[in-house]
């Protein structure tokens, strides 16, 4: 199922006075999809969600899904989460602690008034598909986290809903679980084709399972796009450094024109961007602008060029295979990831930026 | 070392006070109850057992105790449990739904509450009157269940705010409406609690003594306290040792409640109390 | 502006605590209401009706009967009142200790709060008989007094015997919410106070009553208000006697209601209103609540 969101806002009114946790979001998620609103803490995403399940109401705008209108303020259209036919899963993961773990995955049904049969039959399935058929009868606070998470989802997609919202559904885990957990359910949703939507503020995970990704941010939309543009074509600083681990090097610069070539400064040194870039380039002659380059672009050169910068390095860690090393051209502090061997604090080097990668922003 | 010891002496002490205050006058209750004269303490070493007292109280048709006893039970029980029933849906409102005045209704209510009864009860006598409901059941019931409501209301809020919001919103998910959300997921995951709001309520409502002095005229309606405070001799001498047998059987059952319920009656009453 | 949707699920919400509002409106306040409006009328059996605007009001500022009841009603609330939120304090503070059989001695105190009132009354009516009772057995078997003492028969140890009885059955209840506040203050901040070398009062003084303040004051409020308004027990042990030294003003009102003057009454009920709800927010200021309550 298609989702639309059409210039999407909430408005809480609290003693606080007016937030607008969310605000004037447009989004389409495909039929199929799997969805990722990313962002930092308190930006809006589980308002988002609430309102695409219909936990929350409009303040202002349209959801559809489909060609059916599920929710506009203007209209004073509601459609609650049962005619929406969505299926939820919590943080908490909100399990009936006075059911069982079958009575638990058998509740939705049982409230559309299913027949017995049935019922037992679509709880044992989906039951087998997380393998939590030998804890059927368990009362939830027997359970694992791990296990509370698998029926908590087994209690989402026994219903076949038309649509699948998680809020951060993976938080509760320990690092390791988080990971199988993840590649499980991005597994389970290819299968079962539905349209997800999943909340995380964790990037590496928003890029791992996500096929696209919508970054939220103090209730407004930043971007939307694969995780590959996302990585390659941040929009502004924020989802430079806010994708990637460790995020993208900001250096606030200005761009030169000489002779039809253009020069940015570093230090007291100055280089000269690529001919086949000029057209990103051109508007940003003679103003300050901010320069965006990723640690895993930038090498470090055993001999000076045209084109390197004089570096001292000021840090190193080890993140295993790879070095993360902070250097600094004059007072600009830089991160590298390399894998150089014999590096040593206080030397100096030579590092040479992959100028195809380089991203500019406005300031 | 001289602290510690002073200490548990004076805990031993005040503990032994503390068991006597409170158990004496219950004990009294019950040995004068079981006696045949209640004046033994006069004549020392004159105590004799005797069961007319029980023997008495049950069956002489004419002093009703029996009749009490059962419209006590009635009007309590009845009074208690719409009481929760009502307490309960106002509570799952306030806690969980969009409600403009939230605050206004926990305070308006706790000031009701403070209302000294006698403000209420001569008014309540006419307006009885006016419906012909003095002396019925009716009459007692629905006064008690508006008397019992502020204290309940607190205590199941104070209840249900513990359950996470979550639940709610899961099993709007899962297709319930309202009705059904409070109905299969807040009433059961709260039992424990309504179960101590119920109790509590029944304890009140027995014990309520000026609405059923005023609201009932005889045996039809009056409950327990009233027929026992009521008691008198029919040739002047009050018959202390049948009164203090009702007495045992009409409290004795609450007792025992007490003691096994105690947890939850606690629990009642300083969530009631402390919170407000 | 609000939504059509959200009208909509405001009535509902409303739905669900109407029967609580329509109760405690029908039952309690229209009741209050009317008890006001009565007391502006001459409202006697067999008389008509008729606004007398403050009269009744100005008959009680003469009326000596009633002065003797505001006094009683006042004066029993003041002894009664911090007697048993002391005792209760004690109480509280041995529940508190690790004690062998906590819960069955949390039982025993739980006993008198469990039996009702007029019930209790009765057996203290028999305790404080003058021929055989218990109090009278006690007194002289312990020398205290080689007379029997006529407990319920003069208007001092009539005082004294209500007081006694009222706080049987009401210290359990002070008891209770402050063995709650008690048990709520942790334990870590006992062992540092003893860490830095503070005795028992020391620590009883600046740590333990401060943090129970705001129970305290609950507990304070409600006995204030259940003190005043003090009925059962008059009723059964003393008919406000002797000489009309202990009745209280739900008393005195009441033995107006009895003889069917209902306005009259109704001004004894509203002035005992008017004491308890300025009480109560005197309290509430004191016990600086408003950011408490939710
Ligand atoms: N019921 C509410 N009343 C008032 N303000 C609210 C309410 N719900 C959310 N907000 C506010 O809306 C903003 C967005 O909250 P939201 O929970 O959607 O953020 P989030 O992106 O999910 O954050 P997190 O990652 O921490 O879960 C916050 O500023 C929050 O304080
Ligand atoms: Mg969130």
């Amino acid at each position: 199922m298609r989702v639309r969101l059409v210039d999407v806002t909430k408005k809480f009114v609290s003693l606080r006075g007016e937030v607008f946790a969310v605000n004037r979001i447009n989004l389409e998620i495909k039929d199929g999809e799997f969805f990722v609103l990313l962002g930092p803490s308190g930006g809006g995403k589980s308002t988002l969600l609430n309102l695409v399940a219909g936990l929350e109401k409009l303040s202002a705008g349209e959801i559809w899904f489909d060609e059916k209108l599920v929710n506009s303020a203007k209209g004073g259209v509601f459609l609650t989460p049962k005619e929406r036919n969505v299926a939820f899963v919590f943080q908490s993961y909100a399990l009936y602690p006075h059911l069982n773990v079958f009575e638990n995955i058998a509740f939705p049904l049982r409230i559309r008034s299913g027949q017995k049969i049935t019922i037992k039959q679509s709880v044992e399935k989906a039951a087998n598909t997380l393998k939590i058929s030998d804890l059927l009868f368990a009362k939830p606070k027997e359970l694992s986290g791990g296990q509370r998470q698998r029926v908590a989802i087994a209690r989402a997609i026994v219903r076949q809903p038309s649509l699948f919202l998680l809020d951060e559904p993976l938080s509760n885990l320990d690092p390791q679980l988080r990971l199988s957990t993840r590649r499980e359910l991005k597994e389970l949703q290819r299968k079962l084709g539905v349209t997800t939507v999943y909340v995380t503020h964790d990037q590496l995970e928003a890029i791992s399972i996500g096929d696209r990704i919508a970054i939220i941010r103090d209730g407004g939309l930043v971007q939307v796009g694969t995780p590959d543009e996302l990585y390659e074509k941040p929009k502004n600083p924020f989802v430079a450094t806010f994708i990637g681990a460790p995020g993208m090097n900001l250096i606030e610069t200005s761009v030169q024109e000489e002779n039809g070539i253009y020069w940015i400064r570093l230090g007291n040194k100055r280089i000269s961007l690529p001919q086949n870039r000029k057209n990103d380039f051109e508007k940003f002659v003679s103003k300050t602008c901010i320069l965006g380059i990723r640690p895993e672009h930038i090498k470090i050169n055993p001999f000076q060029t045209e084109q390197s910068f004089r570096a001292r390095i000021k840090s190193i860690e080890s993140l295993g295979r790879d070095e993360l090393v902070q250097v600094s051209i004059d007072d600009v502090d830089i991160l590298v990831l390399t894998n150089e061997p014999g590096l040593e604090k206080d030397e100096v080097v030579d590092i040479e930026f992959d100028l195809s990668k380089l991203q500019i922003f406005n300031k | 070392m001289g602290e510690r010891r002073l200490k548990s002496i004076l805990i031993i002490l005040g503990s032994i006070f503390m068991i006597a205050f409170c158990l004496m006058p219950f004990l009294y209750m019950l040995i004068i109850s079981i006696s045949k004269n209640p004046d033994f303490l006069a004549s020392l070493g004159n105590f004799q057992f005797a069961s007319d007292n029980y023997h008495g109280i049950l069956t002489i048709k004419s002093l009703h105790f029996l009749d009490y006893l059962r419209n006590s039970i009635v009007v309590s029980a009845v009074s208690a449990f719409i009481t929760v029933l009502i307490a309960g849906l106002a509570a799952y409102a306030i806690t969980r739904l969009t409600l403009l005045g939230k605050v206004f209704i926990l305070l308006f209510v706790l000031a009701i509450s403070m209302f000294p009864q006698i403000s209420i009860v001569s008014y309540l006598y006419r307006f009885m009157g006016r419906l012909n409901w003095i002396n019925t059941y009716q009459g007692l019931i629905f006064p008690y269940i508006a008397w019992i409501l502020p204290l309940s209301l607190w205590i199941l809020v104070s209840y249900f705010s513990q359950i996470p919001r979550d639940l709610d919103r899961a099993g709007l998910v899962d297709g319930c409406s309202k009705w059904q959300i409070l109905r299969k997921i807040i009433f059961p995951v709260a039992a424990p609690g309504l179960f101590s709001t119920a109790l509590l309520a029944f304890i009140f409502a027995f014990n309520e003594f000026m609405f059923a002095v005023m609201l009932t005229i005889d045996y039809h309606s009056r409950t327990v306290p009233v027929g026992i405070a009521l008691f008198q001799g029919l040739h002047g001498e009050i018959p202390w040792g049948t009164i203090m047998a009702a007495s045992t059987i009409a409290t004795v059952p609450i007792v025992i409640c007490t003691i096994l319920f105690q947890r939850h009656i606690i629990q009642g009453i300083t969530r009631g109390a402390v919170k407000g | 502006m609000i939504k059509k949707y959200t009208l909509k699920e405001l009535s509902e919400s409303y739905a669900f605590v109407a029967p609580l509002i329509i109760f405690v409106l029908v039952f309690i306040l229209f009741p209050v209401i009317g008890t006001f409006l009565t007391s502006m009328f001459r409202d006697v059996a067999f008389l008509t009706k008729e606004f007398i605007g403050l009269d009744n009001y100005k008959k009680l500022l003469v009326d000596s009967r009633f002065w003797q009841s505001f006094q009683f009603t006042i004066l029993f609330t003041a002894v009664s009142v911090p007697l048993e939120l002391g005792l209760g304090l004690l109480f509280a503070l041995l529940l508190n200790e690790f004690l062998p059989f906590r819960g069955l001695l949390r039982v025993c105190v739980l006993i008198p709060w469990a039996i009702p009132a007029a019930i209790a009354a009765r057996i203290w009516e028999l305790i404080y008989n003058f021929h055989y009772g218990l109090a009278n057995f006690v007194v002289q078997s312990f020398g205290f007094s080689r007379e029997p003492i006529n407990w319920l028969g003069t208007s001092g140890t009539a005082f004294f015997s209500l007081v006694v009885s009222d706080a049987w059955k009401t210290i359990p209840f002070v008891a209770i919410i402050l063995l709650a506040g008690l048990s709520a203050i942790p334990d870590e901040i006992y062992r540092q106070a003893q860490v830095d070398g503070s005795n028992f009062w020391q620590r009883f003084f600046r740590i333990t009553l401060p943090l129970l303040r705001p129970v305290l004051v609950v507990a304070l409020l409600f006995r204030t208000i259940d003190a005043l308004r003090i009925f059962d027990l008059i009723y059964v042990l003393t008919k406000g006697g002797p000489g009309g030294s202990t009745t209280s003003l739900s008393f005195y009102g009441y033995k107006y209601f009895l003889v069917s003057d209902f306005g009259y009454g109704s001004a004894v009920s509203v002035t005992l209103f008017a004491i308890a709800f300025g009480l109560s927010i005197a309290y509430l200021r004191l016990g600086k609540f408003k950011e408490e309550i939710l």
